[in-house]
């Protein structure tokens, strides 16, 4: 097994892969189970995996309930976060101190996941391998830089994120169980569950844009040209584009500098079409924000494009909305 | 004629005797490797007693956790080749097989190796920096 594992490891890439490839699975059952299940408790994973997995014919369903159980059980704790933040900050020129700091605090995460259900991210992707392999599903904890729309990437230096690889029918799939969980609460900023399915082995090129792994063949993209400055110049996703989209095509950096009168086009594939009432940009010229439609819009076969022409100069965060949904922002700033 | 009748009488006697002896010899011997019995154990890390630890056994939803002290008992009789999975988060996860003589086990478990960092995902709009003109 180990070496057959290890062989998969070398050989990781592959035809894209992502959730459709399972579209005649119903996670259903998978679903239920973890429902069935939930607050149990963490002290005892091979029975936890046994109970979430028994009953369940192949391993995709086995690995759905596992990690369904882990986004509706697990809270991000966003004390914690701050508090290792503030440390790995106060250590990041003193390697000794940092790996004590880390040691420590190790621990502190370990024993609140068990006795809280709370946890950091690292938390949610160790928790998940560690009931996958239980399972005898291969998992890896994916190490790198995540960019949301509350981090200067700017200051980005050292990885703040971990999420998942997981090995199911000879491919190698991507999935978040910490943002699938959910986000914090725009009022109080304190956690809130809000499973976002779009996580659950998520197309790699969508996951590219907003996490960059430290070892970038868990991209999982076969002759990529993004690499980590790349990566820092993609546009600002949110988790409903990947509720929302299948792709992410354009416009494909973050910053724009274009003339009045140009035209500022978007190409997205979505996951089910929508109307061009569903379609809204919000402009923030940093003192208002002023919600505009389209100029122009059509969707062909799921591809959707939009155009909007700035017709004064300018610096300009632009948000697409589609049902709604925060998508993306890029900034533009329009001279004459 | 008579003492000897009765010599290979008492010789008879003692081999029926010597023979049931050795069946019971045998008898227990497959019985030691049959019968469930009742196991019980240790579990530490390197610092002490480890409380809280899982303790299943593999394939099925029986299982038990450890005491303050690191012990446990587990629920349910075991037999000679069933596997015990120990389990604590943080730490290896280790796989005993019960051998004919199993009834204590003591562990060690190994600790892993994990830095925790994590970015919470947001859904507040990016907002630019911008200069005060």
């Amino acid at each position: 097994m180990k070496i057959f594992y290890c062989f998969t490891l070398l050989f990781i890439f592959q035809a894209q892969a992502q959730k459709s490839d399972f579209a005649h699975i119903d996670f259903k059952k998978a679903d239920s189970l973890a429902l069935v299940y939930k607050n149990e408790r963490l002290t005892n994973i091979p029975q936890l995996t046994e109970k979430l997995t028994a009953n369940l014919d192949t391993d995709v369903e086995r690995f759905r309930a596992l990690y369904k159980w882990v986004c509706i059980n697990i809270a991000n704790d966003y004390g914690l976060y701050a508090r290792n933040m503030g440390k790995r900050h106060q250590f990041k020129n003193n390697p000794e101190k940092l790996t004590k700091w880390n040691q420590k605090f190790k621990h502190i995460a370990i024993q609140q996941l068990i006795k809280k259900h709370r946890t950091i991210c690292t938390g949610y992707s160790y928790l998940l391998q560690q009931l996958a392999q239980q399972a005898q599903i291969p998992c890896e904890i994916v190490n790198g830089y995540a960019r949301t729309s509350t981090i200067d990437v700017d200051k980005l230096t050292a990885p703040n994120h971990s999420w998942n690889a997981v090995y199911l029918n000879e491919k190698w799939y991507l999935c978040d169980p910490t943002w699938a969980a959910g986000i914090p609460n725009p009022a109080t900023n304190y956690f809130m569950f809000k499973y976002n399915d779009g996580f659950f082995l998520a197309e790699p090129e969508l996951m590219a844009i907003n996490h960059y792994p430290e070892d970038p063949r868990w991209l999982l993209l076969e002759n990529t040209t993004t690499n980590f400055n790349t990566f820092l110049k993609t546009p600002q996703l949110y988790g409903s584009a990947y509720s929302n989209l299948a792709l992410y095509c354009s416009p494909e950096k973050m910053r724009y500098d274009i003339k009045k009168n140009e035209h500022f086009s978007y190409s997205l594939q979505l996951l089910d079409s929508v109307t061009v009432d569903k379609v809204t940009l919000a402009i923030d010229n940093g003192s208002s924000t002023f919600e505009v439609a389209p100029e122009s819009f059509s969707v062909h076969r799921n591809t959707l494009h939009i155009d909007y022409i700035f017709k004064h100069r300018g610096f300009y965060d632009v948000h697409l909305y589609i049902n709604d949904a925060l998508i993306s922002t890029h900034t533009v700033k329009v001279v004459n | 004629m008579k003492t000897t009748s009765i010599t290979t009488s008492a010789i008879k006697t003692l081999g029926v005797f010597i023979l049931f002896m050795c069946m019971g010899c045998l008898t227990n011997t497959l019985q030691a490797q049959t019968t469930e019995r009742t196991v019980t154990g240790k579990v530490s890390a390197a610092d002490g007693p480890l409380e809280n630890v899982g303790i299943s056994l593999k394939g099925s939803t029986e299982g038990t956790v450890t005491d303050k002290n690191g012990a446990f008992t587990f629920p349910k009789k075991l037999s000679t080749g069933d596997v015990l999975v120990i389990s604590y988060l943080g730490f290896k996860t280790q796989e005993i097989k019960l051998k004919d003589d199993t009834s204590f086990i003591e562990v060690t478990l190994e600790e892993e190796y994990v830095t925790f960092t994590g970015a919470p995902n947001s859904e507040k709009p990016y907002k630019s920096k911008r200069s005060k003109e």
